[in-house]
């Protein structure tokens, strides 16, 4: 019955659709019914004696989510024996500019305001005789510290990495880029978890146009819940059949902070250590922060690595079962003469061994994620070394197919976005279909299939392979960041996608000289 | 921030209008100079590159004329004939690109997949093009402009790797083995003709009128660069292909200039025949120019499809579908037009058709549609006649089913000895590499064995050894090649033209201290006065 009557308050939305009543006694009346078997709900009402007429106060909070000392420092004690208002005849004013013990306090005009703000681990304090209630920050909510970050560790630079706080998060970068001007839009998603999130973008970097189509994708949908920037990130993609990422997902806050100077537009979640960025393209993916920390040549051959190490994550076994099915004619005689040595006492047909082979692989390492760290290194081990040694004294694999998917692995491992990286694993499987069936024609085809696909892709606009491509838009300085990476000195301007109008990000302190010509030139152009 | 509008850029355009300009004719460039001029082949190349250089000269003046471009001009300037002009394009287009798949798919067929029938080789092909044709022009100048370094890496490469193997001291020969003061009425006839054919050949170049409009800055430096670049490539690939096969060997057949590929050889053997790695990259070349007629046939089919569906649909997700359907129907025809060029009447007639009307089609329509734009009133037009009419090109089908046994199935020859025998046979000799005991150590424990027999030629004497072993006889890495003095002449020549049609067997393989395979090839087949 009284979950019924609860409905009531309800719209279709799920949001609370009635205003708080100045009689207090409503209130309490509302919200005991909306709490009903709600046994982490405290409540408490007591009246306030020292004002001019009694006065009835009502304060509810969540324990567990909420700091229960702050709550008894900041308003109990106050509104009790501390109180200095006497004989005040505004209550509400005494309470909220004098009383109240904390600088972050606001007021909410309706249940849903009030409500929300105690779920999420404020407290709402009610005052008979008016219709608004007094929401207190008192947040302590249950996290981990800041840890050293293991998912996209570097040799080089900061090692700290997001956890799920947002207001962690969010600080970690404001840490980063003591700006005024870098703005952290807040809003909440998903009709039941009311998921905290930020837009955290600098306002005279970021295009105007991405930071609004951003804005307007997070409030296109109604859903249940978001619990993780992966499912948000799905939401706001552009295109939602293609297996490569529209946004870049990072842990670390240096990657975000570079990615906002850029003129990109973070998006911060509750509850995620792991935050977006957007626009993002492949040669972004491919990057890694250490890149700029480490010399320019070092940086450069470090992304040459990755490069290399792409095309064989997807390329290298349908290649190799392309040459030795078809065109063995290729092979040098020595290489030939192992291979079909080694085959000799083998049992199944190459492309069997390959896709057994690679089968077995992605088995193991999906054991090795499922599994508590010491186990899961040891399931790494002797799945790579005895399993395969074994398979191939037993004939069902020859060495030299081990050795082919061990480096493929190790490729895609050297992949810095695990999640661009797995789009590698999955894709060379086609490869490797295609390359079963018509050889190098099909090796060549699957790979132009795929070409095809991303030279189609786009992220928030921007082309997803610039600036390998760079269209209309001659973002002659994107190719300063590419595959080589130059020095820092030349790379004078920002990206293409930045507002054209605010596009230098370097020069020297003294104003006649090359790059700062060179930056009001292009800028110039961008007008 | 949408960085997207609708526009190329110039360095798109340019590597769109190289892509699309290059591949085909490279490759048949030499033999139809060679096939048809003779001994005057340089001559008749030179004549052609002026005809191409006129050709491209008259599009872009055509282009510069009609900047909304040639689908929206047509619907503009001719009224209810529009759709007629539309249908005359997408059929010539399709009848273009359905004659690259043919070729195409032969040269696949031929040197990479001779297991596979012709159609498995061409249908997934051709609708990979109608998938990469779907895209708008800025789509596909970002596809082209990405793949530019994957197509031009091979071509430095091999390049770089086939010049050694070159016969440059015998160019000139090759070239200008004719006698200057003695060119008869005939022979400048030939010539004609085959700068005609070449131009046929080239007039690829017609898709950059159209691509051209779609640059965001209009430049005559872009398009005289490209044309430069173009030309260059022409004359590159042309000088190849005569100094390292000689003409004799190119005019065979339209695929012999492949073979070029193979001259290609990585120093120390990493790899050891690049053939193969250079065609599967000029596959992309071919996309480029298949793709190009699709996607201009497809904006033409459109135009006339549209306007029978309702304008609510034109401009949205729909849209899509139906393109969609429109590229499939079109693909389908291609591969229709391709099995038609494999029979006798239809083949003629439509090369009677590509030889004799569809150049001046090419120009007509754009010149009509300038005067009927400068008289600004729409003019009823007669109806240009078309006869599919062609004459025949008789190409091959699916050739003789190749066993391909795996890797550990095959016996590996490392010589080769042949003799005359009785009844015109031959003796063969293999030297097979015997792996029983091999340690990978190199030649070491490398033993070898020796099979003879009796055959009539090398591929009866592969069958014999399969009938005899069930093993496959493996040519693919011979060392060595000797051939006795009981082979009488006749026979020789049975043999090397035999080998000359085995893509497998490379034709680096040593004959002597000093001759090669190749060189025998190229002795047997050069031109004589």
């Amino acid at each position: 019955m009284e979950h019924t009557q609860t409905e009531q308050y309800f719209d279709d939305n799920g949001r609370l659709n009635i205003s708080i009543d100045v009689n207090i006694e409503k209130n309490i009346r509302v919200l005991k019914q909306i709490f009903s078997d709600c046994g982490d709900i405290v409540q408490k009402s007591f009246v306030l004696e020292r004002a001019a007429r009694p006065v009835k106060i009502h304060i509810i909070y969540i324990d567990g989510l909420t700091d229960n000392g702050m709550v008894e420092e900041t308003i109990i004690k106050p509104l009790t024996y501390e109180w200095r208002g006497t004989n005040a005849r505004n209550i509400w004013d005494s309470i909220f500019y004098r009383e109240a013990q904390t600088v972050d306090i606001k007021k909410e005009a309706s249940f849903d305001g009030a409500v929300g703000s105690v779920l999420k681990g404020d407290t709402a304090v009610f005052i008979d005789g008016y219709n608004e209630a007094m929401v207190l920050s008192t947040k302590k909510l249950p996290l981990r510290g800041i840890d050293e970050n293991d998912t996209e560790a570097g040799m080089r630079g900061p090692r700290d990495t997001f956890n799920e706080g947002f207001r962690q998060s969010t600080a970690l970068i404001r840490r980063r880029l003591r700006d005024a001007k870098l703005k952290c839009e807040q809003g909440s998603i998903g009709q039941r978890s009311r998921t905290d999130y930020a837009l955290m973008y600098l306002s005279d970097v970021a295009s105007p146009a991405l930071v609004r189509t951003i804005r307007e994708r997070m409030d296109a949908y109604e859903i249940d819940a978001i619990f993780d920037s992966g499912m948000a990130e799905h939401l706001l993609e552009d295109n939602r059949h293609s297996p490569f990422p529209s946004f870049q997902a990072t842990t670390r806050p240096d990657k975000v902070a570079a990615g906002i100077v850029e003129g990109r537009v973070a998006i911060v979640f509750d509850n995620s250590p792991e935050v977006i960025l957007a626009p993002s393209n492949f040669n972004m993916l491919l990057q890694a922060s250490d890149d700029y920390y480490n010399r320019w040549a070092v940086g450069t051959f470090a992304r040459v690595l990755r490069y290399i190490a792409a095309f064989l994550a997807i390329a290298l076994p349908g290649f190799y079962i392309a040459v030795t099915v078809y065109h063995s004619e290729m092979l040098p005689t020595k290489l030939l003469y192992a291979i079909a040595t080694a085959r000799s006492m083998v049992t199944f047909p190459i492309v069997v061994e390959v896709l057994l082979m690679e089968f077995l692989f992605e088995l193991l390492r999906e054991a090795g994620i499922r599994l508590p760290g010491p186990l899961g290194n040891t399931i790494g081990v002797v799945g790579g070394l005895i399993v395969g040694q074994s398979a191939v004294d037993a004939g069902i694999v020859s060495t030299i197919v081990v050795i082919v998917v061990a480096l493929t692995a190790i490729a895609s491992f050297a992949i810095p976005n695990e999640e661009f990286a797995s789009v590698f694993r999955l894709l060379k499987f086609f490869i490797i279909v295609t390359s079963a069936i018509y050889g190098l024609y099909g090796f060549i085809l699957g790979l132009l299939i795929v070409a095809i696909h991303l030279s189609d892709l786009t992220s928030f606009g921007v082309p997803y392979m610039m600036p390998a491509v760079g269209g209309t838009v001659d973002d002659s300085n994107g190719k300063k960041d590419f595959v080589w990476r130059a020095p820092i000195k030349s790379m004078c301007l920002r990206p293409a996608w930045a507002q054209g109008k605010n596009r230098v990000r370097l020069r020297k302190k003294s104003c006649e000289n090359d790059s700062h010509k060179q930056g009001m030139e292009e800028e110039n152009e961008f007008k | 921030m949408n960085l997207n509008n609708g526009k190329i850029s110039e360095r798109q355009c340019f590597r769109i209008g190289l892509w699309e300009n290059i591949a085909i004719p490279m490759v048949a460039l030499p033999f139809v100079t060679v096939r048809v001029a003779g001994r005057y082949h340089v001559l008749a190349f030179l004549v052609g590159v002026i005809m191409f250089v006129g050709y491209a000269m008259l599009l872009y003046f055509f282009a510069r004329k009609i900047p909304e471009g040639m689908v929206t001009a047509v619907f503009r300037e001719f009224g209810w004939w529009s759709k007629l002009i539309a249908g005359i394009y997408v059929v010539r287009y399709v009848l273009r690109a359905s004659l690259i798949l043919l070729y195409f798919s032969m040269a696949a067929h031929t040197y990479m997949l001779r297991g596979i029938a012709l159609y498995a080789l061409a249908i997934p092909f051709a609708l990979i093009c109608g998938y990469g044709a779907l895209r708008d022009i800025e789509k596909r100048g970002r596809l082209l402009e990405l793949l530019f370094w994957w197509m031009i890496t091979p071509l430095i490469l091999i390049a770089v790797f086939a010049v050694g193997n070159a016969e440059w001291t015998t160019l000139d020969t090759e070239l200008f083995g004719f006698s200057r003061s003695a060119i008869s009425a005939a022979d400048m006839e030939s010539i004609i003709l085959a700068a005609y054919f070449m131009l046929i050949a080239t007039s690829g170049i017609e898709l950059m009128m159209h691509t051209i409009v779609a640059q965001k800055t209009q430049s005559t430096v872009g398009a005289w660069k490209l044309l430069v670049w173009v030309l260059i490539s022409f004359l590159l690939s042309y000088l190849f292909v005569i100094g390292i096969l000689g003409a004799g060997w190119v005019r065979r057949d339209s695929l012999a200039s492949l073979n070029v590929m193979e001259a290609a050889a990585v120093p120390g053997g990493v790899i050891e025949r690049m053939d193969y790695a250079v065609l599967a990259f000029w596959v992309i070349g071919v996309f480029a120019i298949m793709s190009g007629y699709l996607h201009y046939a497809k904006k033409y089919a459109w135009s006339i499809v549209s306007s029978f569906v309702s304008p609510k649909k034109r401009d949205t997700a729909e849209r899509s579908y139906i393109e969609c359907f429109v590229m499939l129907g079109l693909v389908i025809l291609v591969v229709f037009m391709m099995w038609l060029w494999q029979r006798r009447m239809p083949a003629q007639a439509m090369a009677w058709y590509l030889i004799r009307f569809d150049l001046l089609i090419s120009l007509a329509i754009p010149f009509v549609t300038i005067w009927i734009k400068k008289r600004r009133e729409t003019k009823k037009l007669v109806m240009l006649v078309l006869l599919l009419v062609t004459s025949g090109i008789t190409l091959i089908g699916c050739g003789k089913k190749y066993e391909s046994a795996s890797l550990e199935n095959r016996d590996y020859v490392r010589t080769m000895i042949v003799g005359g025998a009785e009844k015109g046979h031959f003796e063969f000799c293999f030297e097979i590499a015997d792996l029983s005991e091999y340690e990978g150590d190199g030649a070491k424990s490398l033993g070898t064995s020796d099979y003879k027999c009796d055959a009539a030629g090398i591929e009866d004497a592969l069958q014999i050894y399969y009938e005899d072993k069930k093993r496959q006889l493996d040519l693919g890495h011979l060392r060595k090649m000797e051939f006795e003095d009981t082979l009488e002449e006749a026979q020789f020549e049975l043999l090397i033209r035999e080998l000359a049609d085995m893509p497998f067997v490379p034709k680096s393989v040593p004959v002597s201290d000093s001759v090669v395979l190749r060189d025998l090839i190229k002795e047997l087949f050069s031109l004589k006065e």
